[in-house]
Order: C-alpha cells, then structure tokens, then sequence
C-alpha cells in the first residue's frame, strides 16, 4: 500500500537505503568522485534558539543562539569564508543567506543549519534571510526510513553584498501585530 | 577580609545551553548587548586524511567546551583599582560592585577587566556589571544563574569553603591566568580544558564575547 502511494519502504533487515538527495547525490561523478554542483551535505537540527518554530521571535534568544550555518574550517578555507562572514546558501530548492561558524566538531563536506526559523524573503532577490531550512530542502515524499524535509545537498558561497545583521538587532516581529 | 563570595563552575558538565545568561538578562531586564554572565565556545582539534582510504577523513583530537563566564568579584579587582571615580567597590562579604550614581561611564573598567565583566550601559551611560543577586542572597534565594542551570553546573559559596569541596583550579583557556587579578571562582575542568595561556584552540564564536 505504501508502495501504491509512491512512497519508499524498508527492509526488514538492516541495510544502506540510498536516500533521495543524500552522500551519492552530492558527486557528479560518483565513481571517480568528482563533486557536483551541490557538493555539502546539509542536516538539519533541532536548534537550541527555540522549539522547532516557536520562541524565534524572543531578542534575548535571537542574541543568544544566532542561527549561524555551522561549518568545519577546511570547507570554509577553500571558500575563502572566515567566521561571522554572511554566506549564500544554495540548494536544488532555494537559498538563504547566514552567518557561518566554524568548528572542527562538524565533519568535512557536511554543513548543519538550525530548522525552524522564521522566513523572511527578501521580495528583491528571493533569498530568505532568516536561513529557513524549509526553503532548502524540498517537498519529497518518502514514507520510511528517512525524511526528505530533513537534508539536502547545497552550495556555499561567500556573500559579497551587503552582510547580514545579527538576528537579535533585527525589528522585533509579532505575529498578532503581523495579521 | 572575612568572606569572599565566589562562584564555581562544572566546566565538566556545562553543556553551553545559556540558561544562565538568559535567566541573567530576565531577572535585570538587560537590553541586547549586555550581558552579565555570558557563554562562550571554546574549540579546536583538526581532521586528517586517511592514509590509505581516499575521500576518508578522521578527526584527531577534536575538542570543544562551553564556558560560562560572570563578574569574577576578583580579590584584586583591576576594575575597582583603576576606576578614577571609585564608583567600584568591594564590599565586606566580596562582591565588586558599581556605584552608578559615582559613574561617569568613562569606560576604563571595561579595558582593565580581563574578563569582560563591566559593561557599558549606553542608554543609562554608565558601567554595569553582575551584582552577584545581592537583592536576592539577601532574601536567602540563589543568584539567578546559579538557580536556572539545567545541568547544576553552577554554585555560590564562600571561596575557602568552596575550594575546600572542589580544589583551587581556577585558570582555564581561554580565561587569563588567574596572579592578574586572583578571581573568586573554582572550577572542576573539562577532560579536554588547558590552562589559561596554553590554549591549543580559539574562542569559536568571538562575536557573541
């Protein structure tokens, strides 16, 4: 029945399920390992900001846990990207712009941003600047085994416009105010 | 000198959540900016190619910890020294405090302090700093932030009393040695920490000190 729906399954026994957008994705030339054009692994996470959405909107917060794109050095160094530079994010999907942190706590080639900020598209350019990760990853269905809202593979670049504000000097936004 | 109220820290098992510092700014209501007790990230290690694996990375001696930093309420506050107004003073029980009506918001603390513990006050242009919840201590409660860790990485006491029940450390990368100013503050270090001056890595997020 799942099937039916044209979602996934998996084994019963444990085994690698090639997931949609995952480690192959990112190589152009898997065999001969050549990258392509969206060589970083982005996951997501539960960010310590807020729960999932809410809270995102507190400055006291917002000063605290930055929303930064989280990055090992060595992807950073090749990119010419420095901590606290603004950074273009792209994926099959979309893009967002943020600050980037470096740590070699993150693994090479793999990138991290928070889920659950709250969007704010730039009409000019249709970039998010809130570095919402709904914009990255894409709408793919998958039925088990892993979720295709959680990862995908993008680009980063280094921003040379104008570089973004801290989120907690952005204009406090209220949502009952808002509608 | 009697008493000297301190602070000890579990660097071991902060895990860099910042209730800390969000419960600080709530209970004295401080505008973004300022911030009395503050964390910060402190990392380093690197990855290495795999010998014979192509494409393979492995971590070598990857190490970060958060630490958790306040007004030290030193016993030779630079602070309360090089203040020309002597709105700095170190009360009986230890804790430095900032006369605000003294101030002048000259800012000099805020150079001598090597931990960043005055802050400047643009709107009421004069320096502030922790207080150590005296309002609090006096009605028998914890400091905020001592209340508010979720991992209880955090007490106060009296420093002999303190150092009696955790040991003297107190120097930690990428804190300054401690002969500068002799801060009231105990720490059980992090399996990973190095001494103050010999830090093996870099504060990862220098635009949050």
């Amino acid at each position: 029945m799942v099937k039916n729906c044209g979602w996934n399954e998996i084994a019963p026994i444990p085994k690698y399920n090639r997931v949609i957008e995952g480690y192959e994705d990112s190589f152009k030339d898997l065999k001969n390992k050549v990258k392509g054009e969206f060589p970083l692994q982005l996951y997501t996470i539960h960010y310590t900001r807020r729960t999932h959405s809410v809270f995102d909107n507190v400055t006291w917060l917002r000063e605290a846990f930055p929303q930064e794109l989280i990055m090992n050095p060595s992807d950073a160094e090749v990119r010419g990207i420095k901590t606290g530079d603004t950074v273009l994010v792209t994926s099959r999907h979309g893009k967002v712009l943020r600050q980037v942190f470096l740590t070699e706590r993150m693994m090479p080639e793999v990138v991290t941003l928070g889920e659950g900020a709250w969007v704010m598209i730039d009409e000019a350019t249709g970039i998010d600047l809130a570095g919402a990760t709904n914009i990255l990853n894409g709408a793919i269905p998958t039925g088990q085994g892993h979720s295709g809202w959680n990862s995908c593979n993008v680009q980063i670049t280094k921003w040379t416009g104008k570089p973004l504000d801290a989120d907690a000097k952005w204009p406090p936004r209220i949502p009952l105010k808002e509608a | 000198m009697e008493k000297q109220l301190a602070f000890y820290f579990d660097m071991s098992a902060c895990v860099g959540c910042k209730a800390c510092q969000v419960a600080c700014k709530d209970k004295n209501d401080l505008p973004v900016g300022l911030r009395w007790r503050r964390v910060l990230e402190y990392g380093g290690g690197d990855w290495i190619k795999h010998p014979t694996l192509a494409n393979l990375v492995v971590p070598t001696s990857v190490f970060a910890y958060a630490i958790s930093t306040a007004c030290m309420h030193c016993q030779s506050p630079l602070c309360a020294q090089i203040c020309p107004t002597a709105a700095i003073t170190k009360r009986a029980d230890g804790i430095v405090l900032v006369n605000q009506d003294q101030c002048i918001g000259c800012r000099y603390c805020e150079w001598a302090c090597p931990y960043g513990a005055p802050q400047f006050n643009e709107r009421k242009g004069v320096m502030t700093k922790c207080n150590f919840c005296e309002d609090l201590l006096a009605k028998g409660e914890n400091p905020v932030c001592v209340a508010a860790c979720p991992m209880r990485a955090l007490e106060f006491g009296d420093l002999a009393e303190l150092q009696t029940k955790y040991g003297k450390d107190n120097a930690f990368a990428p804190w300054p040695s401690a002969d500068l100013t002799r801060p009231a503050l105990v720490v059980t270090p992090h399996k990973h920490a190095f001494p103050s001056g010999k830090g093996g890595g870099m504060i990862l997020d220098p635009e949050e000190m």
